[in-house]
């Protein structure tokens, strides 16, 4: 898979760029800033439930973001946060997102890292933030259970009242009481 | 040995009998030849220096024991005496006797002069009259100051009217503008000098007196001692009063020159008179050069106060001058002189700061007022303060007042575009060589010498703003600055400019007109929407010719074609038109269509002027109304009585604004409210006068978004922010919310919010229960 939305425009001549890097590096930095600000105006003006993000400080490549659980998933009702981290090739290289709440799913780790397709592989610079919590937002409904990160959840999986059950247990003992001690 | 004594004993006898002024002696004084020859015999004997000692000494006793008292009886013994107006004689009398006293010891003196040895530093006679002094005046009963000053006021008076009865029978010499009392007195019975029947005029006298008071304490070298303070006195009095009756109110014409003149030729001839004595007379007097010097600095001192007592009436009287520029341009040059020479602009600051806050700065002030007196203060104060600092120290507080009024932008935008020529800013406009508004442009060709003209700032003047900044001189962008952006004016103007045109109320020439001279100030891009919508009438008004002249349609319908972007966000109001009306806008359309193929029409219903005649039973009216208000009094056409939701139903339009709109009817007697929300039409009544009248309620809604909803937009926008920050990062404090604002959600923005707005708005979520505030920090509540 080789899309080409996903080639800088930057990297295409190489000799040309050597000579005034520094100057394009700011330029770069500006143009990734600039959409950035874009995306969080669409984001704070979409009416989207559920989801969220902010830069979380004086940078616009540090984001945090906040998604609940799918209506009518076992994750109905409990509230996530997630670090998004942007590189300086953004949009043509997708960004780090990270569960910063534990998460009890099939395809995040106990680090909070996510096994997503279109997080590596399947990036595309028509990708933002939006779709990109979107996109996690569902992965909370319907795991991917073939190449889990999660061995136990995914394995649980298929046992939905034994996985709520679990995985409320879970959202008890690592959020909810950290969060009202 | 015993010879000797006597012989000394004799001589001291001698000398002291021929010292002492001999006051009610019949003996003789020894002449000159035989003092001398004791004196010797002193001498001899090597005790001739206790001679001026002694001297001294008893010239002190007496001095102490008889001369004072007797003098200072003068004053204590008349305290209940009648009061004898005009210059009574004690202080004549009182001092005549003690220059008599004084003057007794004088020979002596001589004598004793010439007795001194060589080298002494002080001569006698200044000693002598340094010790008089001291012991006269070391206490001076409270009454003596009233009595000289009293006399010397009469005198004052009395030289006063005749210097004018000089003036009147000398008709070659010009009259001073300053002649106030002139007209008053002509026929009047009193003397203006001493306010009795001219009959008994005791001027003359008074003259007299005044003039041998003088003589005398001249010799006693007491002149400037006694009468200085009253002297003084009486100057400053005559100053203020010459000054508020001549001056006071009268901003026309320059006054300090004439003061000055006044001055010179009336108050300070009055003073050399009093310490040179009349010239060309008898009683003039050879002047030491210290007194003519202590007399220059004292010219000195009555000019200041001139220059102030003037400077300070002007400064009371200065929000009055600021109302009546440019017609007070002389008032205000006075001022500045007089602010150069005396230490009064602090005085003039507060005072008028104060003024301002308390004549303008009120409810009472339409923001229009306020803003024609700000531009008269600006044009005022430049006048006399070309570097600004005083107008940045006084403005501030009317710019401040500014900011809090919700119309203040509308009101300059709407100053800068008047109608009537009569408008200050939009003469301002008009004025050429307008100062781009362009932020950092710095002058070009700066001349190279500048510096060499360089002065420093006035001392009160903020020293963290540049000297430049303030001397802007030009009163629009100081009036745009108010606000600190000029987008806001920018706004305004359109929905000023889509207001005027939307309804009919509009010269396209001057608009555009207003529009060149604007652009010259804003630069061209700011204004290309404003040049969109001017050009859209035109365009419209080719459009309808068009379609009238190939007569695609008969109905008189004039179609006003808006380019959607460009305009300013219009109201959307929901009105449905009587299908009668509706076809002929549908007709248009067509004709349009045909006329622009590819292109269609939305209209806009509720905007427009309808021009309406209609015919009852007993009379016929002609009016120019709202389209609303038309679609109404077209329904009762068809039906006679409609209930308030019936009327809303077929319209389509909120009854709330429907029955504010049929207030428009009710007011013309065509329609009655009966029973309540239901609207009967009155076929009959009694007739309305006025046949053309454009419904004023119509105009001053705007058809644009007002700025203030404008606002409440923009809030909900922050709103929209502060609601994705806290939800991601918790709870913030006001700071952190405000710095992230700025820099996410104002970066590519012209809006705008301080902390304190912010605050105000987060303050209120609070209190609607939408954020929660603790520990200084907001956050959003649970369980949304």
């Amino acid at each position: 898979m080789s899309s080409s939305q996903n080639v800088d425009p930057a990297s295409v001549a190489p000799q040309q760029r050597e000579k005034d890097t520094k100057d394009t590096r700011r330029g770069e930095k500006h143009t990734v800033s600039r959409r950035l600000q874009q995306e969080l105006m669409g984001l704070m003006m979409s009416d989207d439930k559920g989801i969220s993000a902010f830069p979380s400080g004086d940078s616009l490549f540090n984001w945090t973001g906040t998604l609940t659980g799918p209506l009518g998933t076992v994750y109905e009702g409990l509230q996530y946060k997630l670090s998004l981290e942007f590189p300086q090739g953004y949009p043509y290289k997708p960004p780090t997102v990270r569960f910063e709440t534990p998460c009890f799913h099939p395809n995040v780790d106990e680090h909070g890292n996510i096994c997503l397709d279109i997080l590596k592989e399947k990036w595309s610079a028509l990708y933002d933030v939006r779709t990109v919590l979107l996109s996690i937002q569902s992965l909370l409904g319907e795991p991917n259970n073939d190449s889990p990160l999660n061995v136990h959840a995914a394995g649980l999986w298929e046992n939905q009242t034994e996985y709520k059950k679990t995985l409320l247990e879970r959202y008890e003992k690592d959020v909810r009481s950290k969060d009202f001690s | 040995m015993a010879a000797s004594v006597e012989n000394l004993g004799a001589a001291w006898s001698t000398v002291t009998t021929g010292l002492l002024p001999c006051r009610g002696q019949a003996k003789a004084p020894p002449t000159d030849d035989v003092l001398k020859s004791a004196i010797t015999v002193l001498d001899h004997h090597g005790v001739s220096f206790i001679i001026e000692e002694w001297f001294l000494e008893s010239l002190q006793s007496d001095l102490r024991e008889n001369i004072g008292p007797t003098f200072w009886n003068h004053f204590s013994a008349e305290t209940n005496g009648p009061k004898q107006h005009g210059a009574d004689g004690t202080l004549v009398s009182a001092f005549s006797e003690l220059h008599t006293s004084l003057s007794s010891y004088l020979p002596s003196v001589d004598v004793l002069e010439r007795l001194r040895t060589e080298g002494s530093k002080q001569s006698l006679k200044d000693k002598v009259l340094l010790i008089f002094k001291a012991l006269l005046f070391y206490d001076i009963p409270l009454k003596f100051h009233g009595v000289v000053k009293e006399f010397y006021s009469c005198a004052f008076k009395a030289c006063e009217e005749e210097l004018r009865k000089k003036e009147k029978t000398s008709p070659g010499e010009e009259e001073g503008p300053d002649e106030e009392e002139e007209d008053t007195d002509e026929d009047s019975l009193t003397c203006g000098g001493c306010e009795q029947e001219k009959e008994r005029c005791s001027c003359t006298e008074t003259l007299t007196l005044f003039h041998q008071l003088n003589a005398q304490l001249h010799s006693l070298g007491l002149l400037e001692r006694v009468c200085g303070e009253a002297v003084t006195a009486i100057i400053h009095d005559r100053i203020q009063q010459h000054i508020q009756n001549t001056c006071q109110g009268e901003f026309e014409s320059q006054f300090l020159h004439p003061l000055e003149k006044w001055l010179n030729s009336k108050v300070l001839s009055w003073l050399h008179l009093v310490f040179k004595g009349t010239p060309g007379q008898t009683g003039e007097r050879e002047v030491s050069a210290k007194t003519q010097e202590s007399l220059d600095r004292w010219q000195t001192r009555l000019l200041y106060f001139l220059y102030q007592t003037y400077g300070t009436l002007r400064i009371s009287e200065m929000f009055d001058i600021i109302v009546e520029f440019p017609d007070s341009m002389s008032a205000l040059e006075d001022l500045k002189v007089c602010l150069e020479k005396t230490d009064l602009r602090r005085t003039l600051v507060s005072s008028l700061r104060s003024a301002i806050g308390r004549r303008l700065l009120q409810p009472g002030a339409t923001t229009s007022d306020v803003l024609s007196q700000y531009i008269l203060l600006v044009k005022s104060l430049r006048v006399l303060d070309p570097t600004g600092v005083l107008l940045e120290l006084v403005g501030d507080r009317i710019r401040h007042y500014l900011r809090t009024r919700d119309d203040t932008v509308r009101k300059i935008v709407e100053g800068l575009t008047e109608e009537e020529g009569g408008s200050d800013l939009a003469d301002e406009l008009m004025k050429g060589d307008p100062i781009s508004l362009e932020e950092g442009v710095e002058e070009e060709g700066e001349d190279p010498w500048a510096w060499t003209k360089w002065e420093p700032d006035p001392i009160d003047a903020d020293p963290s703003k540049t000297s430049k900044s303030r001397r802007s001189p030009d009163i629009i962008s100081l009036l745009i600055s108010i606000y600190g952006s000029k987008e806001l004016f920018i706004k305004e103007y359109q929905s000023v400019l889509c207001n005027r045109i939307l309804s009919f109320n509009y010269d396209l020439t001057r608009e555009l007109r207003n529009l060149e001279l604007l652009k010259l100030r804003f630069g061209e891009s700011q204004l290309g929407n404003c040049e969109v919508m001017l050009k859209d009438v035109q365009d419209s008004k080719r459009v309808n010719d068009l379609i009238k002249s190939e007569n695609l349609m008969g109905v008189a319908v004039s179609g006003m074609i808006i380019s959607a972007q460009y305009w300013p966000q219009l109201k959307e109001t929901k009105l449905a038109l009587p299908p009668a009306v509706q076809e002929r806008f549908d007709s248009y359309t067509q004709a349009f269509q045909t006329v622009k193929a590819s292109r269609t029409l939305n209209w806009l219903p509720q905007m427009g002027l309808v021009d309406l005649d209609i015919e009852l039973k007993n009379r016929r009216l002609s009016v120019m109304v709202n389209p609303v208000v038309a679609t109404i009094i077209m329904h009762f056409q068809d039906k006679e009585r409609w209930t308030l939701d019936e009327l809303s139903t077929a319209m389509q339009v909120p009854s709330s604004v429907l029955r504010r709109r049929i207030t428009f009817w009710q007011n013309y007697g065509l329609i009655r409210e009966n029973p309540p929300g239901t609207y009967v039409l009155l076929e009959e009544g009694a007739d309305h006068h006025g046949d053309v009248m454009i419904d004023s309620d119509e105009e001053t809604e705007s058809a644009t978004a007002s700025s203030q909803e404008m606002r409440e937009e923009e809030m909900q926008m922050f709103w929209v922010y502060v609601q994705g920050m806290l939800t991601n990062l918790d709870s913030l404090p006001l700071e952190r919310i405000h710095s992230m604002l700025k820099m996410f959600a104002m970066r590519d923005n012209p809006i705008e919010i301080s902390l304190q707005e912010l605050k105000a708005f987060l303050d209120s979520k609070v209190r609607s229960q939408q954020l929660l505030l603790s520990g200084g920090k907001y956050k959003l509540p649970k369980n949304r």
